[in-house]
């Protein structure tokens, strides 16, 4: 497919009628779209994705309501039109579609999708395409599941997460997507018409057989497994009818949880906020009893602390008057023996001797010395008793550390209370964005869809268990084509030999679809792997490996598959997967890319960029001044330049596509 | 000089007191505080301040038994050590004085803080 112009009219900021031509150069296929951030780049994505598939999306994966889909301007001038046409080319036809929706005529100011009546027209080489076979044509060139690869918004990446699920509906979906594009059906479709003829051909040759006497027991065999078959069969289609049933239960509701994606995402943001929230209060709230259970004693470690001065001067004190009361004591002792010797005795209580005056003298004038030196004060046993109790009462004052601790208690309530006030201010705006859904309903909805995946799952294990009876009925069928067919003297029986080439042609399509398919992958998985060793700056990757739903996981230099990726590798590996699509398939589509280059490092961008002019005949590139620098950064793919657009503010609500000359 | 055997603050102080436990006594406290501790904390930082407690204007409730708020005398020993009292005043006196001055503080920081007390300003 080649785009040659989209006609926008009134389309969101877009007011009015805006044209944009696309560049038809085969090198020179590059068009770029610069724009800031709230002027319409993706605005810009969405007419397209608008105009093919009738949905437009937010960044939140929420499908805008028809109503914002109008230009606000034009809105307040009556003007409720807005209508999308992309001229294109696709395996040399020419198209022409167009999608519009306005107000019905009864509803003055439209709010709901209800209110607005759509319109879509195609014409394939001028000739118009019915209504409901418009659809059909739109999936022939490019259906909605694979549009994503193609109209790529570097802020939705998650979606390519579903291909890795090897059990998601979503991805299974995708996959037969994929498959249509790379051209399998076509032959499934043969192989069943070519079972279908074996079918005919059998009923043939046992007819035949049973003419025969030697061969009616076989005849009989067949009928019998003819019957069998047909049970079989029966039994298999309804059960695929019952899984299609319940797939459709599965769609419809992705298709309401697609829209409310970010809301699931959000309510359970708020779930997980809510407890986040209990159990910090509940933090706070143990802070707080512990800070009022300190509370009741922390006088004690105030007191301890402001009589510890008090308790050195009083310890002092205490030093003091106890050496005081020592030595008075000891005066008091030594007054005592002198006054004792001179009063009792004249001769010396050890030799009996006479104690001469000179000596009683001597003694007398110590004695004054003595009872000098005490100045008549007694020792105050009183005084240092109180002193020592009060120092016991004050030592008795003891302190836990609980200023430290209440201190520390509340640096940490401030941190919980910090929290919560985060964990509230998110709450807040979480409730703003999930206003206005019924969140219990959508969770009831998740829960309703696991049981139909669950549905689904068993239906599916079914339905393989009908097709291994299938297969070994067909087996024992073929077995007894082959004895009637050797029995002598029928070999040439029309009968036979139709069944024989029919059931030739059948193995071989049989093992061509198993050799497609292993093919395929291989070449988008060497296709993606080469393009990723381009992208990538990370040399010694080993490469991407596929899986059965062509997700493809990165490869590390010992072949393991790594678990975890950035959003910039996610970015990476969905361009490869892209690159290796287009390659294998051959129908080729034009890449638009809404911010393609915002989570990448320089040099990851400058590796995209030098390789995004040769992805796709059309490379449409949507960015901002940051991702993309108008000169420098342009110089790496000037010479791939088809056409330059910029996306210029008239108001607030009008932008407009100038181009760029 | 004889000590009283009851104590207490003036009906504004004992006013203050009351507000201020409400709000630190929330509904979902197990742990709660009662008069008696902010009034001992309210002497204790007076004696870590180490100055005269001014004189009480009016009189108090006398609504608290010293030998309850001071069990073991630790309050009465560390305001004497302290040496805080006027001469011929007695010690629970001052202990008073101290806890009136102190309740009073404590109230202008909780108005100054909406509500709050600021344990980390008045603690350290």
């Amino acid at each position: 497919m080649k785009i040659q112009t989209l006609k926008i009219y009134n389309f969101m900021p877009y007011k009015g009628r805006q044209d944009i031509e696309f560049p038809q150069h085969e090198t020179q296929n590059v068009m770029l779209v610069f724009g800031d951030n709230m002027r319409g780049k993706t605005c810009f994505l969405n007419s397209l994705r608008w105009c093919f598939y009738g949905i437009a999306l937010a960044r939140n994966l929420r499908e805008i309501p028809r109503a914002s889909l109008v230009n606000i301007d034009a809105r307040d001038e009556g003007d409720w039109k807005v209508s999308v046409s992309v001229l294109f080319e696709h395996g040399k036809h020419r198209y022409e579609l167009t999608r519009s929706i306005d107000r019905r005529e009864n509803s003055i100011r439209p709010s709901n999708n209800a209110d607005f009546v759509e319109s879509l027209g195609l014409r394939k080489d001028g000739t118009p395409i019915k209504g409901d076979a418009i659809k059909n044509e739109i999936n022939q060139v490019m259906p909605l599941e694979i549009s994503r690869f193609f109209l790529f918004d570097g802020e939705l990446l998650q979606e390519y997460e579903n291909l890795l699920i090897e059990e998601s509906g979503q991805g299974e979906k995708i996959k037969s997507h994929i498959e249509s594009i790379l051209g399998v059906p076509s032959l499934i479709h043969a192989r069943e018409e070519l079972q279908t003829l074996l079918k005919k051909a059998r009923t043939a040759q046992r007819k035949d057989a049973q003419k025969d006497e030697d061969l009616r027991a076989y005849a009989q065999q067949l009928q019998s497994l003819e019957v069998n078959l047909d049970v079989i069969e029966k039994n298999h289609e309804d059960l695929r009818n019952q899984r299609l049933v319940v797939d459709g239960e599965i769609s419809e509701i992705d298709e309401v949880l697609k829209n409310t994606e970010a809301v699931q995402k959000r309510k359970m943001k708020l779930t997980e906020l809510t407890t986040r929230k209990k159990n910090l209060e509940e933090e706070a709230s143990g802070l707080n009893d512990s800070v009022n259970e300190l509370l009741k004693t922390v006088w004690k470690d105030v007191l301890a602390d402001s009589s510890l001065a008090v308790l050195k001067e009083l310890k002092l004190s205490r030093e003091s008057l106890q050496k005081e009361i020592e030595r008075t004591l000891s005066i008091q002792n030594e007054i005592t023996v002198i006054k004792k010797t001179i009063s009792e005795s004249l001769l010396c209580a050890t030799c009996g001797q006479e104690i001469p005056e000179s000596y009683r003298a001597s003694l007398n004038g110590k004695l004054e010395e003595l009872e000098s030196q005490l100045g008549g004060s007694t020792p105050d046993f009183q005084q240092l008793t109180e002193l020592i109790n009060v120092i016991d009462k004050l030592e008795d004052i003891r302190s836990e550390g609980e200023v430290g601790r209440i201190i520390e208690s509340l640096k940490r309530t401030t941190k919980i209370n910090l929290n919560i006030v985060k964990v509230e201010n998110e709450q807040e705006e979480i409730e703003q964005e999930i206003k206005g859904y019924d969140t219990d309903k959508i969770m009831r909805q998740r829960e309703k869809k696991l049981r139909f995946v669950k549905q689904s799952e068993r239906i599916g294990l079914q339905i393989e268990s009908a097709e291994k009876q299938k297969a070994d009925n067909l087996d024992k069928q073929g077995k007894i084509s082959e004895l009637i067919k050797k029995h002598k003297g029928t070999e040439d029986r029309a009968s036979n030999k139709r069944v024989d080439v029919l059931q030739q042609l059948e193995t071989v399509f049989k093992e061509g679809i198993s050799q497609l398919r292993l093919k395929l992958k291989d070449d988008v998985q060497e296709m993606a792997t080469a393009a990723f060793k381009l992208l990538s700056h990370e040399e010694t990757y080993a490469g991407l490996q596929i899986n059965d739903n062509y997700g493809l996981s990165i490869l590390d230099p010992k072949g393991r598959v790594l678990d975890e990726r950035s959003a910039g590798a996610e970015q990476v590996v969905a361009l490869s997967l892209i690159d290796g699509l287009n390659r294998t398939s051959g129908t080729k589509a034009p890449i638009v890319m809404d911010t393609p280059l915002g989570r990448l490092d320089p040099k990851h961008r400058e590796n995209i960029l030098r390789f995004l002019p040769d992805m796709a005949d059309q490379v449409v590139l949507l960015v901002h001044e940051g991702e993309i620098h108008p000169e420098r950064d342009t110089d790496l793919i000037a010479s791939r330049i088809g056409a330059r657009y910029e996306i210029v503010r008239v108001t607030a609500t009008h932008s407009k596509l100038t181009k760029v000359r | 000089m004889e000590e009283p055997k009851r104590i207490g603050l003036t009906k504004e102080a004992n006013g203050y007191l009351e507000e201020m436990l409400e709000s630190l006594n929330s509904d979902n406290s197990a742990q709660t505080l009662i008069k008696f501790d902010l009034y001992r904390l309210a002497v204790a930082l007076g004696v870590k301040r180490g100055e005269k407690p001014t004189m009480i204007n009016g009189t108090t409730d006398n609504a608290l038994r010293v030998a309850e708020i001071d069990e073991d005398n630790a309050l009465y020993v560390a305001v004497k050590a302290a040496n805080l009292q006027d001469p011929g005043e007695s010690v629970y006196r001052v202990v008073e004085r101290l806890a009136e001055q102190g309740v009073r503080n404590f109230y202008d920081e909780h108005q100054k803080h909406v509500g709050k007390l600021p344990w980390d300003k008045i603690l350290v």
